[in-house]
């Protein structure tokens, strides 16, 4: 992939994660669960990229590798770090990794299960700071509070725990947390998919504050299409490990090229009941990525699959000026986005 | 509504949950109605009392909640022999919950379908074997003739291989098979009502398409009534024709699917319309939110429990009595002071 790689905070390039599937006592290597198949995609400074796709995909797997969250089986995740060196995450040691922790950070989906009910919320949003030992004591009793205030709580809950708060509360507390080592990259998975619709809107505005304020680059991982177009600034589709379509958010929402997109934004329920509805209700269910089907993994599926869609894998590759899509048929088809 | 066209109402529901930290009002004072064949949607943020107004119809309120207050007239359509219909009305709220009466309802005439088909199924049972259960106590069937009605259910929800899926458990099958799988359960017996509580909510959107898609073929076919419970303001207005909003286990409003979305009264409606961010909408730089969380059950506020969030907020009133339900058109009604004379 060729692009301008001015500003560019994170490559990765060829990102594979393999589940080995284990059967009978020896425990041997039976299969391979591809979640994530040679995803390749870049990240500019200060830009939001969304990234979406149905469950199974390997959207969080995606994410979680670049944090090394988990260990990738192999690909690069190039990360440019704030004085200017280019390292290589997934081959950097256990230490040096700790060490570029402060710049990137996660923030999770459910926020019931991500806090520690046993601390409070002094302990769970200080814990970076005092693990890095970067502040303790009243120092950090005021950085907290602060970080507290950052996220639109009140500094007096420092000492509660977190059952103590509601869903869109503790999402608050995560994000402080998130924010306490003043990080540059942040991978946010599913943030609101668990919040009622009135405490989501809170949470996004808080995102998107945040990013202007302290200039952040988030990787937004989202099932939500809605939710996604909100925030991203450009957008990835991942289908059974791989990635089939990336563009400029307004590029791939009006303009899909690719049919699974073209598909999946006319799945969407539309909050208007006079809205002309022309659906294209898929076929059959997402391939498993244990067993994935030949050719182009979503020709069983898809209206415009040719012969060559069934023996043939295509290549992501640049359709039109930074608009690239994984289909043999792109340049002929043309496909609905939202607003036809 | 025509009363010989009314299949359910629900007068004045109260629902309480009674725990040792206090009294959840999950239900205050709820009404509504659902015609013959009618599509009702049911919409709310979580802790609003959507569900457990399903659960109170069905008389399955777990423990330690009870309806404590209120009506639920169904009404069934008996048939004369002369072909002509006589309307008879139950009152759901009067049963014994364990009672044979409800028992024959429920499942029967009222089926229900949940969330997530994992944990509403039974994980010993093939698919089969749970579908026939229902046959074989409310059609008084034998066993073949439930196997085959089941398989013939099965296909008619578009599930793949009826004949040998029929012998399948629910851990061999994926979220949308499964789901497939309960609303073939709970259509067996061709209900006059289904209750379905969030059926999407837990499955991707392609797969939601297409359960959306079966549920309008099936309502059609089969002329039933469909109470559509959800949070997602999209399903609400693909599926139905009449919706009602919760807040705090109240009805705020209700009305026509289209005077909802283009003519909505409540402040709690029309923020929660413009609080989600719409697909193919040009992006705005921010999303309106509503202000503050949902209060705390065990401390509900004074006057309209939706007075601390609300953007037109009247001191001395909201705060002070109780809205009364008001008739602002034909058909839509809301609780709110701003639409007293």
């Amino acid at each position: 992939m060729a692009e301008n790689t001015n500003n560019m905070l994170l490559r990765v390039n060829n990102l594979v994660k393999h589940f080995p599937i284990r059967r009978g006592a020896m425990k041997r290597v039976v299969g391979q669960v591809r979640a994530v198949d040679g995803v390749s995609f870049h990240i500019r400074e200060r830009e939001t990229l969304g990234l979406v796709g149905e469950s199974g995909c390997g959207k969080t797997t995606t994410g979680r590798s670049i944090m090394r969250a988990i260990e990738p089986t192999s690909g690069e995740v190039l990360y440019t770090k704030a004085n200017g060196e280019t390292i290589n995450i997934p081959d950097m040691s256990k230490e040096d990794l700790r060490a570029l922790r402060s710049e990137l950070q996660m923030i999770f989906q459910d926020p019931y299960s991500s806090l520690n009910p046993r601390m409070t919320l002094l302990q769970i949003v200080g814990e970076p700071l005092t693990v890095n030992k970067m502040a303790q004591g009243r120092e950090l009793e005021d950085r907290v509070a602060d970080l507290l205030r950052v996220v639109g709580l009140r500094p007096e809950y420092m000492r509660r725990y977190p059952h103590a708060f509601s869903g869109g509360q503790r999402q608050r507390i995560g994000i402080a947390r998130a924010l306490a080592l003043n990080p540059r990259f942040i991978v946010a998975d599913e943030p609101v998919s668990a919040l009622d619709v009135s405490i989501q809107a809170q949470v996004l505005n808080l995102l998107q504050d945040l990013r202007a304020e302290y200039g952040l680059t988030y990787l937004f991982v989202a099932h939500d299409l809605s939710v996604v177009q909100h925030i991203s600034d450009r957008v990835a589709v991942m289908y059974v490990g791989k990635l089939v379509e990336m563009a400029s958010t307004n590029d791939l929402y009006y303009t899909p090229l690719h049919p699974y997109t073209e598909a999946l934004m006319s799945a969407v329920p539309k909050p208007d009941p006079r809205a002309a509805r022309q659906r294209i209700v898929l076929e059959g269910e997402v391939a498993d990525p244990a067993n994935p089907p030949s050719g182009c993994y979503f020709h069983p599926r898809c209206r415009y699959a040719t012969e060559q869609c069934r023996v043939e894998e295509p290549e992501l590759l640049e359709a039109r000026p930074e608009h690239y899509v994984k289909c043999h048929r792109a340049n002929e088809l043309t496909l609905r986005g939202v607003s036809g | 509504m025509n009363q010989d066209q009314m299949l359910l109402e629900v007068r004045n529901l109260k629902t309480y949950f009674f725990l040792e930290e206090g009294t959840v009002h999950a239900i205050d004072g709820a009404d509504f109605a659902i015609g013959r064949g009618e599509a009702l949607g049911v919409v709310g943020e979580s802790g609003c009392g959507k569900s457990v107004t399903g659960q109170s119809i069905l008389r399955i309120v777990p423990y330690p909640g009870r309806v404590v207050e209120g009506e639920i007239i169904f009404y069934r359509y008996n048939k004369r022999p002369d072909g002509t219909e006589v309307q008879e009305a139950v009152n759901l709220t009067a049963l014994d919950p364990q009672g044979e009466e409800i028992r024959s309802i429920r499942g029967g005439e009222i089926a229900m379908v949940f969330q997530e088909p994992m944990t509403s199924l039974s994980p010993v049972h093939t698919m089969g074997q749970q579908i026939m259960e229902a046959i074989i106590l409310h059609q008084g069937v034998d066993k073949a003739e439930a196997r085959r009605r089941a398989i013939d259910m099965l296909r008619r929800v578009g599930m793949p291989q009826p004949e040998t899926t029929v012998d399948s458990y629910p851990h061999q099958m994926s979220g949308g098979m499964r789901q497939r799988g309960m609303i073939a359960m709970a259509l067996s017996c061709s209900p006059s009502l289904l209750i379905a509580d969030e059926p999407t909510t837990a499955i991707d959107v392609t797969t939601q398409a297409q359960i959306l898609q079966l549920m309008r073929d099936l309502q059609e076919d089969l002329g039933m009534a469909i109470m559509f419970i959800t949070h997602d303001l999209g399903v609400i207005a693909e599926m139905t024709k009449r919706v009602v909003v919760m807040y705090m286990g109240r009805v705020v409003e209700s009305a026509s699917v289209d005077d909802l979305y283009y003519d909505p009264k409540h402040p709690y409606t029309r923020a929660l319309l413009n609080s989600i961010p719409r697909l193919g909408q040009q992006r705005a730089e921010r999303l309106e939110s509503i202000k503050g969380v949902v209060p705390d059950p065990y401390n509900l506020p004074p006057g309209c429990p939706f007075h601390p969030r609300c953007n037109s907020f009247m001191p001395g009133v909201c705060d002070v009595g109780d809205p009364m339900n008001i008739e602002v058109g034909p058909g839509h009604e809301v609780r709110c002071f701003l639409y007293n004379e």
